[in-house]
Order: structure tokens, then sequence, then C-alpha cells
């Protein structure tokens, strides 16, 4: 895959968590946001109200989505921001295996605690 | 005649990190991507944060709300809100840079006349257009942290 | 070159404070100050040959057409780069003016600097017209048609001077030496919209890898302080479009402009009398 590719998959990404992250910061933080549009959804950093998402495949599919796109987007980010500084060559070959296989691992952990409480 | 050749002696110029924040006097563009930068590393700092609270969902209940009462605390709601200040920041910055990276809100290349304005000057508007959104915005999200 | 509608503005005392540096001494490069008479008019680099002509002449600094053509004089000029003898001191309103070398080169010595990766990087992306019959290019039979329309698409980019104030101004430059920066990528767009090119799989190659075009984050630096307006910024997005449509593939290839064969009819000559005098081969 060339620098194209990942850069078109980062800016895609960028696309889809603002519309993402958006609903979902409405959702955890801005209930006053929520009740003016009629949506009366309680506390949703509460247990009962999480344990309702966590039951639901839909909201673990999102999640799990949601978790890949931006720590792909993050990672990449970080990774463009790293091989930018006037390191040797070494160094910016062990960022450029070295960053995917953390995110992966982050990844993994991640998207271990919605399956963990949905099964 | 012997002619020697003194191999060249330069003194390395380069500005660094420090020309990724300041370089001179330049115009906003140049320090808005100084800040999508900042914002971006600040999110995903938050976001390695996020994954580790999430966390605490396999204590049950009483450790999930031992931790959600600790972040309603003023202290962290004043973190939570220059979180949300810097998502927002980024991603309507983000959806311009997207726009305008791929030259659909740029001019169209014309031959330079002096005094010269490039197409980012002349696309200043779009600029100040996302500025107020994310005024508006920062201001709907503080009205509601506030209520 | 000045503000309609601005008063004149003389300075009381003009000193230019202008970076030192030696390269075979063991400083660092250092600020000398030196009293300059003001004259209306004078530009930043007149100043500069006062210092060399009647204070200091072991002044180094790269100076050539005086006129804002050839591209020698970049410089930081009150931490911004201008070409010095594009750059009236009356147009700067300050009595002091810092003076040193473009930042992002290494310093050759005082206010010159090493441009050498400008240029590498210049020919990296093969700056000359690429045609499948190289043959027609080095011995041209005719000319490659262009319309006014195919002109400007790539007219603004083509009056870079190569004055290397673009990579002064450019944030990733700052920190990436592999960074192909600005001048070289508007470059690459300057030939890849020319529709007498063919060399546009070349080109983009050349500028989708790590440290090539993706590294530009839109800061417009370069363009804001580009002494000729070619807008660098402006030509590195249109040609990230160009190469994201490859990677799509909805790029369409165009024909690259034909071949046009000079008339071959004679024009009918108009009947002016024969001028030249003709000797008889009979003298007498």
């Amino acid at each position: 895959m060339r620098e194209s590719h990942y850069w078109l998959l980062f800016q895609i990404a960028a696309v889809i968590l603002f519309v993402f992250l958006g609903m979902h910061l409405v959702m955890m933080h801005l209930d006053d946001i929520l009740h003016f549009f009629g949506v009366d959804m309680g506390d949703a950093t509460s247990w009962s109200s999480v344990m309702q998402r966590a039951g639901s495949s839909s909201w673990l599919a999102i999640y799990i989505i949601f978790l890949a796109l931006a720590l792909y987007h993050g990672f990449y980010g970080l990774r463009v921001i790293l091989i930018e500084l006037p390191l040797p060559h070494f160094a910016i070959r062990t960022i450029n295996w070295a960053i995917p296989l953390i995110g992966v691992a982050v990844f993994a952990y991640g998207i271990y605690i919605p399956i963990n409480a949905y099964l | 005649m012997k002619v020697s050749v003194r191999k060249r002696n330069t003194m390395e110029n380069y500005l660094g990190i420090k020309g990724w924040v300041w370089a001179g006097w330049y115009r906003l563009e140049r320090y808005l991507y100084t800040l999508q930068r900042l914002s971006g590393l600040g999110i995903l700092f938050y976001l390695a944060m996020h994954l580790i609270v999430n966390g605490f969902r396999l204590a049950g209940a009483e450790g999930w709300e031992g931790v959600m009462s600790l972040f309603r605390s003023p202290g962290f709601k004043v973190g939570e809100y220059l979180v949300i200040a810097a998502a927002i920041f980024h991603g309507l910055n983000g959806i311009r840079l997207i726009l305008q990276e791929l030259g659909f809100l740029l001019a169209r290349p014309k031959p330079p006349v002096y005094p010269y304005r490039d197409s980012l000057r002349r696309r200043r508007p779009i600029v100040l257009a996302m500025g107020a959104l994310v005024i508006v915005f920062l201001l709907v999200v503080l009205i509601d942290f506030v209520i | 070159m000045f503000k309609k509608g601005r008063r004149d503005w003389t300075p009381k005392k003009l000193v230019f404070r202008v970076q030192r540096y030696e390269p075979t001494g063991n400083e660092k490069p250092h600020l000398e100050e030196f009293t300059v008479p003001f004259t209306k008019g004078m530009t930043v680099l007149d100043g500069l040959i006062y210092i060399k002509e009647e204070i200091d002449n072991t002044l180094a600094f790269r100076t050539s057409c005086r006129m804002g053509i050839c591209g020698s004089c970049g410089m930081l000029i009150n931490n911004f780069p201008h070409l010095a003898c594009h750059t009236p001191v009356e147009e700067l309103r300050k009595d002091m003016l810092e003076i040193k070398a473009l930042p992002n080169f290494a310093i050759v010595k005082d206010l010159i600097s090493d441009l050498t990766p400008l240029f590498e990087k210049h020919k990296s992306v093969q700056p000359y017209i690429l045609r499948s019959d190289s043959q027609e290019v080095e011995e041209p039979s005719g000319e490659f048609s262009q319309s006014p329309q195919e002109l400007e698409d790539y007219e603004q980019f083509a009056y870079c001077i190569k004055c290397g104030i673009c990579m002064a101004g450019c944030p990733t430059v700052a920190t990436d030496r592999l960074f192909l920066g600005p001048q070289p990528l508007a470059q690459a767009y300057r030939y890849l919209a020319d529709s007498r090119d063919e060399g546009g799989k070349e080109r983009l190659l050349a500028v989708d890898t790590a440290h090539g075009v993706w590294l530009c984050h839109l800061a417009g630096a370069c363009s804001e302080a580009c002494p000729k307006g070619v807008d660098p910024a402006l030509a590195i997005q249109l040609l990230r479009r160009k190469v994201i449509l490859k990677t799509i593939r909805l790029r369409k290839e165009k024909q690259p402009s034909p071949l046009v064969k000079p008339p071959t009819e004679q024009k009918p000559k108009l009947p002016v009398p024969e001028f030249t005098a003709k000797h008889s081969s009979k003298r007498g």
C-alpha cells in the first residue's frame, strides 16, 4: 500500500469520526441539548445506562467501528508528527512498525471490555 | 601551483520543533496548523485515558460509580470542557482542511498580479466562517456545562 | 509597493543588525550593528551593499539582478523571509532591521545559505517536459500546441525563481530533512498540469512517498512568503488532488499536446524589387 492509501483512509476515518464523535459527545455530555430536542436519555454515564447499551449488539458494532477509526486516525496523525522529527533512520523505521503494533494492542484492549460486557 | 580546496564548513540553521510553533510574523492559517496538531495530540491523550477509565466497567457497578463520581468534580469538569473544545476545533478545522487540501475550497490558479494575494488569503472568509462555527459550538457547550 | 494613503516615513537613525558567521572560526552566528544612511526609496540590499563598500568589506551575501528575478538575495528580515532587493526599507517602518540568513538551510557564511538541498530535491521531481517522443524535445521539428486555458492551469507556478523563501517558511521543512518541500512539490505540479508533459506517472510516484506531498498540512506560510506570488500551497493541494484521483482510479488520462509542424506553404512574396547589387563578371 502506498502512502496515498494510508492518507485516504485517514481522511475517510476523519469524516466518519466527525459524525460519530459529534453524536457521542452530545449523548454523553450534553443532556440539556438533547432535552431541547425532546430526547430524554437520562444520565448516559450511569451504570444502568451503560449496561443497557452493553447488551445491545448494534451498539457493540458501533463502538468497535468507532474505536477502530479513532485509533487509526489518532495513531496515523501521531506517526506523521513523529516521522517529521529529525530522527535517525533506524528510529523512523522503528516508529513505522511500533505505532501500528501499539495501535492494534490498544484496539484489542479497547474491544475486550464491551465484548466482555456483551457476552 | 597547488590549489587547495577547503571543505565547506556550514552551520545547520533549521528551526526544529520551535519552527512548528513560531517561525516569524506569519498569518492566521499557519497557527491554525499548530493548534490542529496540539488539539489532535490532546485528544489522543484523552482517548488513552478514556479507554483506561472504561476498563473500570469490569469492576462492576460500585467501581464504575466510584470513578464517575470523581469525574463529576469541578476540576474534572473543566478538563472535560477543554477536551470537548479541542474536539470541536479539531473536527471543524479538520473538515475545512479535508476540503481545502483536495483543492476544493481554494481558488483557481491565475497569473500573479502585484500586490499578490495567495489562494488561502483569498479564501479567508471560509476560515472566518469555520471560526464563527467553532465559537458558537463552544458557547452552546459552555452553556450546557454551566446549567 | 506602498499602500495608498500611507504617510512618508523617515527613520531617525537606520541601524542594520546583521548576522555574521565565519565558517572557519569556532564562533556561533552573532549579530553585528551597522549604521546606514537612509535615502528615500532604498532597499535592504542597498543598505547591505553600502555596508560592504563603506564599512566592512568582509560582509558576505548573495546578490545579482537587484530586481527580484534571480532569487539570490533571500534573507530573514525582521523575522520574515524577503528578497533583500525587493524590500524597501520604508515598507518595514522600523529604525532597527534585523537581517539573518534564511532558516531551514545551512549557513555557509554570514547571510549566505546553502541551497543545495533545495536544488537536489527540485531535480528529483524532474522539472522539465517529459515526452514519449523525447527525440522531439531534444531536436524539435515543430511546436506543441497549447490553448490559453491550458496555459493558465500552470502559468502561475512557472513564475518560481527558486529563491528558497518558501522552504524557509514551511514548518515541515523546519524539522524534516527528507520532506520534498513547497518548491519541488509546486514544480512537480507545474509540469504535471502542463498539457505538453507526459511524465505524469513518474512525477506522481516521486511525490507519493512518506516524505512527499502528504506532509504538507496547509500552513500556507510558503504562499504567504513567496515574493513572486507563485502560491506553492495551491499547487501542492492541486497535486494532492491529482494523486488521490489516481489512487481511486478516477484520474482521466488526457492526451498530451499534439505536435504542430510549421506551415509548409510559402507565403506569397510581396512585389518588392531586388535591392542586391549585382556585379557583372566583366569590368570595363
